[in-house]
């Protein structure tokens, strides 16, 4: 609290102070000396005694220099600067921003039937009464839309216009408030309050008040952002009136909330002759997860109903035991194409995280595309083709149903690859740089590639034009071909059989890839850390890589550093290959499935050839709307595109121009998980912005109504000074007096 | 209580001049005849018996009463002979105060010149000790007015010097005695009370009768002073105290009364006559309570 002095003039009235020991130090000065025969007896004086009136004395001397500090500071008429909170209208006009969080938190339902978001909004109103007609009130969504309304695409020219008028009066805030609805758009308090103060500076008034209400559940803060309260709070101080910030809770007590965290499924393709596994996942707070683990507080026992469109997954039941965060769960689906697959739980509080939903793509076979030399000439591709066209080994006998429909193409170039899901190159010689362009643009619009570097690889032009300093599709630089002595067998040393495509050999009695024996290898250099090593060859040299996996844009690859013929090992001859070729092509077919699977807020985009594909085109919301798809453009690809994905569920865009009837692309939206957890701020967090920001987390909205005005008030000091000089004269008084009583004795 | 006409301040006394005159004008009408002798001699008047004791002279064993009870009596008789009086004066610093006005030392030369001129006059032996730590001046008792003269003249030029030893002063003295005498010790003891006892009891041991005069400053009953004082000890030119006064004034006067209570006491339990005088006490009024004091004792 700052204080000043009213008559600083007399400030050097405040030397008096040392009247009293200067007059000691006199007194004691003037001593006479006198010659004192019976100087014996005070040498034997009572020490404790003497110590006693000596502490006297010097009490008396400072109980003397306290009573004349304090004469002379009341003289001075001191006052303090007291800045407290004025529960009065302050004079002028008075401007506030009023900041409410519509993030998906502040939908939670408390058990009278009422969201936080209602419940801000109520309390939002009911603040605007404090307020006269005179006075500015602006809600900070209205001001960002009107800042971003250049920059945003997602606003149309009607949206800005009438959020531009509703700046101002406050009717027209209450009706803002009122139509105010959850969103996508996370809620961070200190970006909100930055935004909110930045606002205050178009506030030509004489307060700038900030109101915020929020749920303070753990998504309002980024604890990492802490420091920013300093930055900000500097930024506060510059501001002249400075903003005082009033933080609402509209929060519930205790909630009650369990979500569905995640639902995944393999990696590999899913195709209706193959049962696949779905992975859900409940929890009830994000609490110990990690952005890696996703491991959320494990939950109670939980059943669900998990629902498919495929009959086997209609309604059944899961249950997830105490303690797990996820159950794996078994299926197989009749029909392909597009498969939505819901998770739901019963109804709490939250509702909208109770179902999660996921669209899985189910193939009747995948396509393959083989390329090398003839496999009836005995070239590259043969034993490959074995693999996915069996009947062509044995004409004897019924072609078994594999699940690839394979053709064969000797140069890529006249191909149309954008038909296939799996291209297997089997050490292909000569190819273009063109054919290699564009086996590289096919895997990055999502095709998969299984590519065996023999000895016909081009390795140099493949390096250049694939490798690209591990910026390219190859998995690793391709270096020299290594022969395996005579005299040495070189076998795989290390199979990952934990990555997806080799799961199927963990079980050794299934087969075992490390009696393979390898004649011939590509060395393999420069792995780069988003490959993945699944197979490692061992012997007499170092471990070097064999087969390898990278993710490559929307595709994928796998390098088998031998070719695919027994010159260079022994597998193609071994019945490994056929599976294990297999697995690597489900692996490869498979996209990442968040293409489909969005979270709220998330663009809903659709390539497109031309414009004209998005005549007619629509999207259906989960409420059964109808939207427009939009162009955009990206990285100078034109797209369709729907923004308002704030609904969890399912959208199906239509391309009328596609086929008739027109084929739905299915997207999943759901709520982003973070929302979902409803553990509040913690308190030490919530101090510190607290402390930093000068302000304090009330839920009585009287209180923030009326602690709205920091007033600074002077408070003269001199009654207590003078009351407190009182005591002291009062206290000095008996201490002469019991000095004086000792004189007397004597 | 005044014996005599002359009521003079002693300050006034002490400036007469001459000390044989300041002498003579005190004792004048004071003169009283003879005094019975305190000693026991060897004249005829019977006085009293007494167990024998190591030491005694075997030839004052009274044979008969031994015949008759088997015990050693030593028969004692009233002796009518001269008084040989020592008079021992303090000397030391400390009598030099106070340092204006009529100082502790004038005033017990004064007293002393008073006594020896009045044991004289009685034809009583008188002589002079002058002491502070130890024996400065010893004059031996005589009966001659020239003697007296001496004392007078050596008491006219005592000079006040050294520390005040009372205990080892009056051994000294203790060990130059030869005969019974009366040693008339006048000082400020302002001495260790213990060591002044012991040196007094040396004294009676030897068979002296001991006359103590204490003599004071009025002022050194309290402290006068009402401010921050230094005190210096005159016999001890390092002690250097910086009081308040007021402050210590009660204490001080504690000591005061504690010290001479002792005093007062070991006296009492040694058989001193003991006096307190003040060096505004008349001098008659000293010497009248003197010998009023030693008329009681016979």
């Amino acid at each position: 609290m700052p204080t000043s002095l009213d008559n600083v003039h007399l400030l050097p009235l405040l030397l008096l102070a040392f009247l009293p020991l200067l007059l000691h130090l006199l007194d004691q000065r003037r001593a006479r000396e006198v010659m004192w025969p019976a100087v014996r007896f005070l040498l034997t004086a009572d020490k404790r005694r003497l110590r006693r009136m000596r502490m006297l004395e010097v009490l008396l001397i400072v109980m003397r220099t306290f009573l004349i500090v304090l004469v002379v500071l009341a003289l001075l008429q001191p006052f303090a600067v007291r800045t407290e909170q004025q529960k009065t209208r302050p004079p002028g006009q008075r401007g506030a921003i009023i900041v409410v969080d519509t993030s998906y938190s502040m939908t939670y339902r408390n058990s009278d039937g009422r969201t936080s978001l209602e419940i801000a909004t109520e309390n939002a109103l009911r603040l605007l009464e404090i307020f006269q007609p005179r006075d500015t009130v602006r809600l900070l969504r209205d001001l960002e839309a009107s800042d971003d309304s250049s920059a945003r695409h997602t606003k149309t020219t009607s949206e800005e216009k009438k959020d531009s008028q509703n700046q101002g009066p406050l009717e027209s805030v209450r009706d803002r408030l009122r139509a105010l609805s959850p969103d996508a758009a996370k809620f961070r308090l200190l970006e909100a309050i930055e935004h909110a103060v930045e606002g205050t500076r178009s506030l030509q008034t004489h307060t700038r008040e900030i109101f915020v209400f929020t749920d303070f559940t753990t998504a309002t803060l980024d604890t990492e952002e802490l420091s920013r309260c300093d930055s900000l709070r500097a930024t506060i101080a510059n501001l002249d009136p400075t903003p005082t910030i009033r933080l609402i809770d509209c929060g519930q007590k205790e909630y009650d909330n369990r979500f569905v965290w995640r639902i995944r499924t393999e990696q590999l393709s899913v195709e209706t002759y193959n049962e696949t596994e779905i992975e859900v996942g409940v929890g009830r707070s994000l609490r110990g997860a990690t952005a890696k683990t996703e491991s959320p507080t494990p939950t109670e026992d939980t059943t669900l109903r998990l629902l498919a469109e495929s009959d086997d997954l209609a309604g059944a039941n899961v249950n997830l035991k105490q303690g797990r965060t996820a159950v794996p769960v078994r299926c197989s689906f009749q029909r392909s194409g597009e498969q939505t697959i819901t998770a739901q739980l019963p109804v709490d509080g939250l509702h909208a995280d109770d179902a999660r939903f996921h669209v899985i793509e189910v193939h009747e076979r995948l396509r393959v595309l083989l390329v090398g030399t003839r496999p009836r000439d005995d070239g590259s591709a043969r034993f490959a083709q074995l693999v996915f066209v069996p009947s062509e080994r044995d004409n004897t006998t019924p072609a078994p149903a594999l699940p690839f429909r394979t053709d064969f193409a000797a140069d890529v170039l006249e191909e149309d690859l954008e038909r296939y899901r799996v291209l297997v190159l089997c050490d292909p010689p000569e190819m273009s740089e063109e054919a290699i362009t564009k086996i590289a643009n096919y895997v990055e619009r999502g095709g998969g590639l299984v590519l065996f570097a023999g000895s016909n690889l081009q390795r140099e032009l493949w390096n250049d034009l694939a490798f690209r300093g591990v910026h390219g599709l190859l998995p690793g630089r391709l270096l020299s071909r290594e022969r395996a002595e005579a005299t040495t067998e070189i076998h795989p040393r290390y199979v990952n059989v934990t990555h997806e495509a080799l799961k199927i050999f963990a079980d050794p009695e299934q087969g075992d890839l490390r009696r393979v024996r390898i004649r011939q290898w590509t060395n393999v250099a420069d792995v780069p850390s988003t490959a993945t090593s699944l197979i490692t060859l061992g012997g007499s040299d170092a471990a070097a890589p064999w087969i390898l996996a990278k993710p490559y844009q929307r595709g994928k690859v796998v390098l088998i550093a031998s070719s695919a013929e027994t010159r260079d090992s022994t597998l193609p001859r071994t019945p490994l290959f056929l599976p294990l070729l297999h697995q690597l092509a489900r692996f490869v077919a498979a996209r990442p499935p968040k293409e489909r699977n969005l979270i709220c807020g998330d663009e809903i985009t659709i390539p497109i050839e031309d414009h004209s594909e998005l005549d007619g085109a629509y999207v259906v919301s989960p409420s059964g709307e109808k939207a427009p798809l939009q162009t955009v453009v990206f990285d100078g690809e034109v797209h369709g595109a729907f923004l308002s994905t704030n609904t969890p569920g399912f959208y199906s865009a239509y391309l009328p121009k596609r086929g008739i009837p027109p084929t739905p692309v299915t997207f999943a939206v759901n709520f982003p998980t973070i929302e979902s957890d409803l553990e509040r701020i913690d308190d030490e967090s919530l101090q510190s912005v607290e402390n930093k920001l000068d302000t304090r987390v009330t839920a009585d909205l009287k209180e923030a109504g009326t602690l709205w005005m920091q007033v600074e008030t002077k408070q003269h000091i001199w009654p207590i000074l003078l009351t407190l000089a009182a005591i002291a004269m009062l206290i000095e008084l008996i201490i002469a007096r019991a000095l004086s009583t000792g004189r007397r004795d004597v | 209580m005044t014996q005599g006409g002359s009521i003079l301040d002693p300050s006034v006394v002490a400036r007469l001049g001459r000390l044989e005159i300041v002498a003579r004008s005190l004792v004048e009408g004071f003169i009283k005849g003879l005094h019975l002798s305190p000693t026991k001699g060897s004249s005829t008047e019977f006085a009293e018996h007494r167990p024998y004791s190591p030491g005694d002279e075997i030839r004052r064993i009274d044979w008969r009463t031994f015949a008759r009870t088997d015990r050693h009596y030593l028969k004692e008789y009233d002796d009518e002979t001269n008084v040989r009086a020592l008079l021992v004066v303090d000397q030391s610093a400390s009598m030099a105060f106070p340092a204006d006005g009529l100082t502790k030392i004038r005033y017990a030369v004064c007293t002393a010149a008073a006594l020896g001129y009045l044991i004289l006059r009685q034809r009583d032996g008188v002589g002079l000790a002058l002491i502070s730590e130890r024996v400065e001046k010893f004059l031996p008792p005589k009966a001659t007015a020239q003697h007296l003269s001496g004392i007078f003249n050596v008491l006219e030029n005592a000079s006040t010097a050294g520390d005040t030893g009372l205990g080892l002063a009056l051994k000294q003295i203790a060990a130059r005695m030869t005969h019974r005498s009366v040693v008339i010790l006048i000082s400020d003891f302002l001495d260790d009370p213990r060591e002044i006892l012991k040196g007094l009891s040396e004294l009676r041991h030897r068979g002296c009768e001991v006359l103590a005069l204490h003599i004071m400053d009025p002022s050194e009953e309290s402290l006068p002073f009402a401010n921050w004082t230094i005190f210096r000890d005159p016999e001890d030119r390092n002690v250097r105290l910086r009081m308040d006064a007021r402050q210590v004034g009660k204490i001080y006067r504690e000591n005061l009364a504690a010290h001479l209570e002792s005093l007062r006491k070991g006296c009492a339990a040694a058989a001193v006559d003991y006096a307190l005088v003040k060096t505004n006490t008349p001098f008659e009024d000293s010497l009248a309570n003197y010998l009023e004091t030693r008329a009681k004792r016979k």
